[in-house]
């Protein structure tokens, strides 16, 4: 494996990691900061991602060198995710735990269906926008330009979400989910920051899918189905809801351990079923098991440690703790 | 400042990743190819990436078997679970990260688009073995294809449809989304209504549909003569089978998605006496046909379909390409790809045209209980 | 006309699958408030028993003879008790140590069960579409037996008509129908001769073959199946839960679940019962829903449906039986219309079926969460 071929793979999976960081960390303001519980988050993303692909390829002048098209799909993904986090907020106010999740799947059912059936949105087949940074400098440099893009965002994220959930405004934002209507009684307007908590973690999925629709110059609603969501929601659980550190170690682990080292287990069958109609046993692969294991992760998690499996986990690094004088 | 931990597990996790990456061996050498195979070994097409699979294992053994072959092939599996999405990052993944010379697949036009425009981006040949969509092959001149396309295809089975046929109306049932479906159905509609036929309607359904019937009433209520219906056979067994249940009685007519075995458990003794283009026919009577078919039962134990057969065909051109190339870079292989001429393969001649189309024969299929028979050869250059 | 009335046939069908498993989803919300996403997959779990039982046990094939109506039944049969069986084990393991937890811990739990059955199942049994064992012959009623010399090469046929026969398979027999006469068309001589070629082959043999005419609107009698199943599981259902102890039992521990525990109801086996049924429900579906109906079964067959039912069950009122039934028709005919006539408002809108049905659900929960028919309840949202 030459240089090329390993900055290729870890460029790939840094990149998509610092994605999915955006994705749970924006998720974790609505579901975990204000315990308003979506299952729709893949459908902000994918309303990101399709709004940011369409720019690139339609924005005129066009053509495989759309620069104008690749800096206004920032924006415009971004207005976009939030005009829908709104348009799902507002309706959404009415609804409480699981209903609001089963309304937010809903939500994101429609808009998947939607974009199936749109002739400019590519329908099911996707839409693929031209490449435009790897056109103009090549595949080395453009993995390079977007790990510095992705991990600029997750920055960006962390320090705006952090800023918010210690401002009065996160206060209050935790009164609603700790007891709604204690935060009304003392003055907490629940309309304003509900909605205004749907689209601001709109938004960031929005930015989401603007990197992921630019750096992977395809889309496809099968990229935002509905497992994505869940995995989302079960990065956000497992990190304990409302933690913002916990939701970023759990991205990382469950990303890595899926994608990556998994992956690089020897090959080992372990029998999974008694099946005559197949011939007897049937043997799978471990690294084929990881959808079956993290399943049971997530069960075994909400049983056992429903504050989320890293909630209380100290991640500073021992010096610092000792700088800190603990 | 405890946010550094953010960046410290990331840049701790690129330095394992060097360190790993270097102990993988892997890419090309002056004696070995690797090649990459993007295909659909799992998904709703599973046993179509399967058979592939299989007829480019039959031809690799056979290739490397011979003692002129001074380059061995070695092939590197990848499953695009029968996604787009997917497909496009098995194909990064082939080329960046496994830095495969060529890559062969995938079967179905949806997958191999976003595939190709990998090849376009990264430079690397890509040679689909069975995707029949029109626009593949124009995304790039890395991207060429060894069967015919939908507009052939369509082209032969409305040709069928009026001359052979003699039908002069016909309802369309399009796959919505599906680039090949919709391919086919406009090819079809332009030359059958050239040819004077007219197309009373269109219908369509969503992908993994499972109940037609109310595509079945509104069939029955517009009682066309025939039925033009391109789509895959997880769809195509369900739907013959619903109409007949229904007493809907005029053939379908389809394309060569409909070729599985499949076809005739989920749609039963309803799928007996409708007709399909195909690239090949293993009931074919052919010794060169028959002889294909003997070795690979007695590699696979089961008999092939076409999407074996074209895999087959793909991976001695691109051994002959691998041995034809000036060096073994991709750029090479592309140019090697684009020149093959009169490379014999079992699912006929493969000489590769400018525009990296090939031109071959399509055989018209009538399903029967449990096999096909071959009902009729359009010429390739009769179908326009 | 004609065409309206197959429609709205075509959505009672979708619908009394969409009912099969919409009456469990809303039992188990009645009683400890509980979306069980899971159900989704009780309905897939049940079509693979029952796929396995026939043909493990009654020696059945992909393709293969007809098993009949008694295999069908026992598989279904047993399908319900493996689901019922499974879904009391969930509720033991899963469901019961969180019951005090909140709603959305329990969904995620819900989720997780979901995701692991669908995922087990792809591992176990593979991805891959399986075809259901033939069980019995998809034949359409009303029909009348008609003479074969009744149709005359050349003349335009009346009615549907068909030569209905069996052929040998797999030490068994299995019914074919040819279609003979579409009602409007001329009839073939090629037709005919096939018909006569039948009839002549099962004289010689000895095998049954007749002839036999359609009217214009039929019904199926895998419909019928289907139907009768729905008819005889909600009259029992609606017998246990307002004329038995049990029933009563349930009915209490849904009013108020500590009141009822405080009465002396054994509240744990009230909830483990409500599993057990809600899944036999959703079990027999998938046996005669997807296996026997659609005759295509893959592990991920439960994911649409479960989300549908789940609509049909907020429609009909979320808690309430004979709701989900309502619903789940009214969600049925809804899609059949949206496909059958979306086509001819704008085209292309027939493909918003799903869309439509997502919308409905938002639209009841805003506007009427109690559903059509579930009472009015204020803390519920």
């Amino acid at each position: 494996m030459t240089f090329d071929h390993a900055f290729a793979f870890w460029g790939e999976h840094l990149i998509i990691v610092a994605i999915w960081l955006v994705l749970t960390l924006s998720l974790n303001l609505i579901n975990g900061y204000c315990g308003l519980f979506s299952l729709g988050h893949q459908g902000f993303w994918a309303a990101g991602a399709y709004a940011a692909a369409a720019t690139v390829k339609y924005m005129p002048p066009g053509g495989e060198h759309n620069w104008l098209g690749v800096f206004l799909s920032f924006p415009i993904a971004i207005f976009v995710a939030a005009l829908f986090g709104l348009i799902v907020g507002l309706p959404c106010l009415r609804l409480k735990g699981d209903y609001l999740a089963i309304a937010t799947l809903g939500f994101s059912e429609i808009l998947r269906n939607v974009i199936q059936n749109s002739e400019a949105l590519g329908l099911s087949l996707g839409l693929s926008p031209p490449n435009v940074v790897q056109n103009a400098v090549g595949t080395n440099a453009t993995y390079a330009i977007y790990l510095v893009l992705c991990w600029a965002a997750v920055a960006l994220t962390v320090i705006v979400l952090r800023n918010l959930i210690d401002s009065s405004h996160g206060r209050a934002i935790q009164a609603v989910r700790d007891d709604e209507r204690a935060a009304e009684l003392l003055g907490v307007n629940l309309t304003f920051y509900k909605v205004f908590v749907f689209v601001t973690g709109a938004a960031f999925a929005g930015l989401a899918g603007a990197l992921f629709a630019n750096f992977n110059s395809f889309v496809t609603i099968g990229h935002f189905d509905f497992n994505q969501g869940v995995m989302m929601v079960v990065m956000v659980v497992l990190g304990g809801m409302g933690n913002m550190r916990g939701t970023a170690a759990a991205t990382i682990l469950l990303y890595f351990v899926g994608n990556v080292f998994l992956k690089w287990l020897p090959a080992v069958s372990v029998p999974v079923f008694y099946d005559p109609t197949q011939g007897g046993i049937v043997y799978s692969q471990i690294k084929d098991l990881w959808q079956v294991l993290y399943s049971v992760l997530l069960i075994v998690v909400v049983l056992v440690r429903p504050q989320g499996l890293l909630k209380g986990v100290d991640f500073r690094i021992p010096w610092r703790k000792k700088a800190a004088g603990i | 400042m405890k946010r550094l931990t953010f960046c410290i597990l990331p840049a701790l996790a690129l330095a394992l990743a060097i360190l790993a990456g270097c102990g993988n061996g892997g890419g090309s050498n002056s004696s070995e190819a690797l090649i990459g195979a993007n295909l659909e070994l799992t998904g709703s097409e599973g046993s179509w990436g399967v058979d592939s699979k299989h007829g480019i294992e039959l031809a690799r053994d056979e290739i490397n078997a011979k003692p002129e072959q001074k380059i061995k092939l070695k092939f590197l599996f990848e499953d695009d679970k029968s996604d787009p999405g997917a497909s496009k990052d098995v194909m990064k993944k082939l080329v960046t990260q496994d830095g495969v010379l060529a890559v062969i697949g995938a079967v179905g036009s949806g997958r191999t688009i976003p595939a190709s425009i990998v090849a376009k981006d990264q430079k690397v040949p890509l040679m689909t073995h069975a995707s029949t969509n029109v626009d593949i092959v124009k995304i790039s001149d890395y991207v060429s294809r060894i069967c015919f396309n939908d507009d052939v295809q369509g082209a032969a089975m409305a040709i069928f449809a009026r001359e052979t046929l003699k039908k002069d109306s016909a309802v369309m049932i399009v796959e919505k989304g599906n680039p090949y479906s919709e391919g086919l159905c406009a090819s079809f509609r332009r030359v059958f209504t050239e040819r004077g036929g007219k197309i009373m309607d269109e219908l369509a359904y969503q992908k993994d549909a499972q109940d037609f019937k109310v595509q079945i009433s509104t069939l029955k209520q517009l009682n066309p003569p025939i039925v033009w219906v391109p789509g895959y056979f997880p769809q195509m067994g369900p739907l013959i089978r619903q109409a007949r249940e229904a007493g809907f009685t005029a053939p379908f007519l389809g394309a060569d998605g409909w070729d599985d075995p499949q076809l005739f458990s989920l749609g039963g003794p309803a799928v007996k006496g409708n007709y399909f283009s195909n690239h090949f026919n293993p009931y074919d009577t052919d010794p060169k046909v028959q002889d294909f078919v003997k070795r690979f039962q007695a590699k696979f134990g089961t008999a092939p379909g076409a999407m074996a057969a074209l895999a087959y065909d793909a991976t001695y051109a691109v051994a002959d390409a691998v041995n034809r190339a000036k060096e073994l870079k991709p750029e090479a292989i592309k140019d090697a790809i684009n020149s093959i001429k009169d490379l014999k393969g079992i699912c006929g001649t493969i000489t590769m045209a400018p525009n990296r189309e090939v031109i071959k024969d399509v055989l018209i299929l009538e399903t029967g209980e449990n096999n096909y028979i071959t009902k009729e050869t359009i010429k390739s250059a009769d179908a326009k | 006309m004609l065409y309206f009335i197959s429609t709205i046939l075509n959505g009672l069908t979708l619908g009394s699958i969409y009912a099969l498993i919409a009456v469990g989803y809303t039992m188990v919300y009645g009683i400890i408030k509980l979306i069980n996403f899971a159900h989704g997959e009780f309905y897939m779990f049940g079509a693979f028993v029952g796929y396995y039982v026939l043909i493990l046990v009654f020696g059945g094939k992909e393709g293969g003879r007809e098993l009949g109506m008694f295999a069908l039944l026992t598989a279904a049969l047993i399908a319900g008790l493996a689901t019922g069986i499974l879904a009391i084990c969930v509720e033991r393991i899963v469901y019961r140590p969180l019951r005090k937890s909140g709603r959305v811990v329990a969904l995620l739990a819900a989720l997780g069960v979901s995701l692991l059955l669908q995922n087990y199942a792809q591992q176990g049994v593979g991805a891959k579409v399986k075809t259901f064992p033939n069980t019995f012959t998809v034949q359409r009623y009303p029909r009348e037996r008609i003479e074969p010399s009744s149709l005359v090469v050349g003349e335009i046929a009346e009615r549907d008509a068909a030569v209905i026969y069996s052929v040998p398979k797999d030490d068994g027999r299995l019914t074919q129908i040819d279609n003979v006469a579409q009602s409007g068309n001329k009839i073939a001589a090629s037709d005919v001769a096939k018909m006569n070629a039948i009839l002549q082959r099962s004289a010689n043999d000895g095998s049954a073959a007749a002839v036999y005419r359609f009217p214009a609107v039929t019904v199926s009698n895998n419909y019928g199946v289907i139907i009768l199943a729905l008819a005889a599981i909600s009259a029992l259902l609606y017998g246990l839960v307002q004329h038995t102890r049990f029933g009563r039992a349930m009915r209490a521990v849904s009013h108020d679940f500590d009141a009822a525990a405080l009465m002396g109801i054994d509240v744990n086996r009230v909830v483990a019962g409500t599993f057990f049924i809600g899944a036999f429900v959703a079990g027999v579906g998938g046996t005669l829903g997807g296996g026997m109906y659609y005759s295509k079964i893959f592990p991920l067959m439960g994911v649409t449906m479960g989300l549908k039912a789940f609509v049909a069950a907020v429609i009909g009122g979320i808690g309430s039986i004979p709701g989900a039934v309502v619903g789940a028709l009214a969600l049925g005919i809804a899609e059949a219309l949206v496909i059958a006539y979306g086509n001819r408002l704008h085209a292309g809108l027939s493909l918003y079926s799903d869309a439509v049905t997502f919308a409905i659900l938002i639209l009841m929960l805003l506007v009427r969460p109690s559903g059509l028919l579930g009472k009015p309840a204020s803390d519920k949202l």
